[in-house]
């Protein structure tokens, strides 16, 4: 049997009497990429806290790569890279020297810094002091740094957050990349088109509960509705109608929807999983 | 615990070090307020009266001259030599002895004698030189003083000069700022920054963490001690104790600041605590500038038991062996600053996984 890259059960974490996470289970393997959707004070961080082993959980059970977290903390972090939600980089360091001091922590006696930070696109800059850094550069950097020991598991809290387009997709690229080698990624974001791209499977977490967990797919299938948009342009109008996909006369619906006069577009009006998470909560992601 | 870790973290901080203000502030400041003091309370800029000499014959004075330790002098060959020196400032007074100056004086008659006085020499520095120069004519012509000054120190202390009393006061000043406001802000900096967390998430435990920042704190107190102490003229013919002193002192301050770091919000918190905990630190070197007070007193503040035995080495000349129960006292100390950081050190990393 393969061993799961995250097994988690029944774990749960307060602080005094708020409800951080609330005996949520569940399990990621080698290779696939987690997203962790939710809205601010979900549950999110103190999540990968525990999964990292920042936080003890008070119930429950957090294994990484077949070992207990707390039992093995420090064995299990030199397996592992966090990419912070906080750009928590020396400032007054370059590029280079952060790398190079975090290899060093991970017993990397001659890192590659140049092809760490070709990968990021930071590498006509390495010698610049971070605090010259624009937010994306940082960013770019903060995910080079979770990389470093080449994880088996990437823990990443909203890589993208707020970042420009270029940055957001060299960060989403990587991500892709790394799950291609086989690391396990757990990936807390706001950004649900991001998490739709990138994410084998999402789990929605508010207030403390998993509320659902499955693929993009099954969630849009089990709690969107499966409709076709038809526009066409009729006596100088534009008019609109919606196919529903789940009754039994679809079939000559669509056939009479293409032959439209005037027909201008067909889309498929999937749901988001904003809009699935909106049903599930009764609340938005931010 | 890494030794390895702390050892890696260790060379961070002093290679980032430099880049920083408060490193910089911590390095200078100890030399800065020694300069001061020393520049008010003397010691620093009281050089020897320089007198030179041209000896046309064959003087005894130049020879009796040369043995006070507290004149400066220069023997030189020519009378322009000695003008243009005294001229150019590079002396204060310059002396001609005529041929056969000796010969006489001790027959009893009055030679001209003549010296050049420098325009920009101390007023003090000139009546020194001219009162010794009338002394020693009056020993080579066999006249015996005209009184006999006795001496009398008023007050019922020890009569240890201010400029010795401060010697403790600077060196903890070192100690204390390096000790103390480094490892602290060191802390309180990668607390404030997160990147602390991105260190924790590593192998890296929390003690090697904290271990070093303290090495780094250590070194910084130790050394600018050591340079205090050099510059004041404090080290004794014992500097392995005189180092012994240094480095408990160094300990007791660099366990203080970590417990600082460790617990305090933010870096004006730090400076408030120091402000108004600093007196407890300074209390023993401030009693020692008036030895009037009773012994006791200074016993009651913790850093006594590094001020007392670098008193004791520094104005008394004792030994090791003298001071080390005051020593022994200081390392306990220290071994009880460091039960009460270990456990503050867990809690700061819980605080810091919680906030």
């Amino acid at each position: 049997m393969d061993t799961k890259a995250i097994e988690v059960q029944n774990v749960r974490y307060f602080y005094g009497k708020t409800r951080a996470v609330d005996g949520i289970s569940f399990e990621v393997s080698p290779g696939e990429v987690m997203g962790f959707l939710g809205p601010n004070g979900a549950g999110k961080s103190t999540t990968i806290k525990m999964l990292t082993g920042m936080l003890q959980p008070q119930e429950g059970s957090a294994w990484l790569l077949g070992m207990d977290v707390m039992k093995h903390r420090k064995e299990i972090q030199g397996r592992i890279g966090v990419c912070f939600e906080e750009k928590n980089l020396y400032l007054n360091m370059t590029a280079k020297e952060n790398l190079q001091f975090f290899a060093r922590l991970f017993g990397i006696r001659h890192y590659d810094t140049g092809t760490a930070l070709r990968r990021v696109g930071l590498d006509d800059r390495h010698n610049d002091r971070v605090k010259r850094y624009s937010k994306g550069m940082r960013q770019r950097l903060m995910v080079a740094r979770a990389l470093v020991n080449t994880p088996d598991i990437l823990f990443l809290d909203e890589p993208t957050d707020g970042l420009d387009p270029v940055s957001s997709r060299a960060i989403r690229s990587i991500i892709q990349e790394e799950a291609q080698r086989g690391a396990a990624v757990f990936l807390t974001t706001h950004d649900m088109n991001e998490a739709d791209q990138l994410s084998d499977r999402v789990a929605f977490i508010n207030e403390g509960k998993i509320v659902a967990i499955d693929t993009p797919e099954n969630l849009k299938l089990q709690h969107g509705t499966r409709t076709v948009k038809v526009r066409a342009r009729q006596n100088d109008k534009v008019i609109e109608k919606v196919v529903s996909l789940d009754t039994g006369d679809t079939g000559d619906q669509l056939k009479q929807a293409v032959v439209t006069p005037g027909l201008l577009t067909i889309h498929t009006e999937e749901a988001t999983l904003e809009d699935i998470f909106v049903k599930l909560t009764g609340r938005g992601l931010v | 615990m890494s030794i390895r870790n702390s050892w890696i973290i260790f060379i961070k901080d002093m290679l980032m070090g430099p880049r920083t203000m408060m490193v910089l502030w911590l390095f200078v400041m100890p030399l800065l307020i020694t300069f001061v003091i020393r520049l008010i309370f003397g010691g620093l800029i009281d050089p020897s009266p320089r007198l030179g000499i041209v000896d046309l014959g064959s003087s005894s004075i130049p020879a009796v001259v040369a043995e006070l330790d507290e004149i400066e002098v220069t023997i030189l060959d020519s009378v322009e030599i000695l003008r243009e020196q005294v001229e150019t400032d590079d002396l204060d007074a310059g002396l001609i002895l005529e041929e056969g100056f000796d010969k006489l004086v001790i027959s009893g008659k009055f030679p001209e004698l003549r010296m050049f006085v420098g325009g920009e020499s101390l007023a003090s520095t000139r009546v020194v030189l001219a009162v010794t120069v009338v002394d020693l004519v009056r020993g080579l012509a066999g006249e015996p003083a005209a009184v006999e000054v006795v001496t009398e120190v008023i007050g019922d202390g020890p009569t240890v000069p201010i400029e010795e009393r401060l010697v403790p006061m600077l060196v903890l000043l070192s100690v204390a700022l390096g000790g103390v406001f480094l490892p602290a802000s060191m802390l309180i900096q990668e607390r404030i920054n997160r990147t602390a967390d991105a260190v924790l998430a590593t192998p890296v435990q929390v003690g090697d963490f904290v271990l070093a920042k303290g090495a780094v704190g250590f070194l910084l107190a130790f050394g600018m001690g050591v340079l205090t102490l050099l510059i004041n003229g404090g080290f004794t013919r014992y500097v392995a104790g005189n180092l012994t002193v240094i480095a408990v002192g160094a300990l007791m301050s660099v366990l203080l600041g970590l417990i600082l770091g460790a617990t305090v919000k933010d870096l004006q918190t730090m400076f408030a605590v120091w402000k108004s905990g600093g007196i407890i630190l300074f209390a023993p070197a401030v009693l020692f500038l008036f030895p009037s007070i009773p012994g006791w007193i200074p016993k009651l503040f913790p850093t006594y038991y590094f001020l007392g035995p670098l008193y004791e080495m520094t104005v008394n000349a004792a030994s090791l062996s003298e001071v080390y129960i005051d020593l022994i006292i200081g390392v306990g100390i220290s071994a009880v600053l460091f039960a009460i950081l270990t456990p503050l050190a867990k809690r700061m990393e819980m605080r810091l996984a919680i906030a």
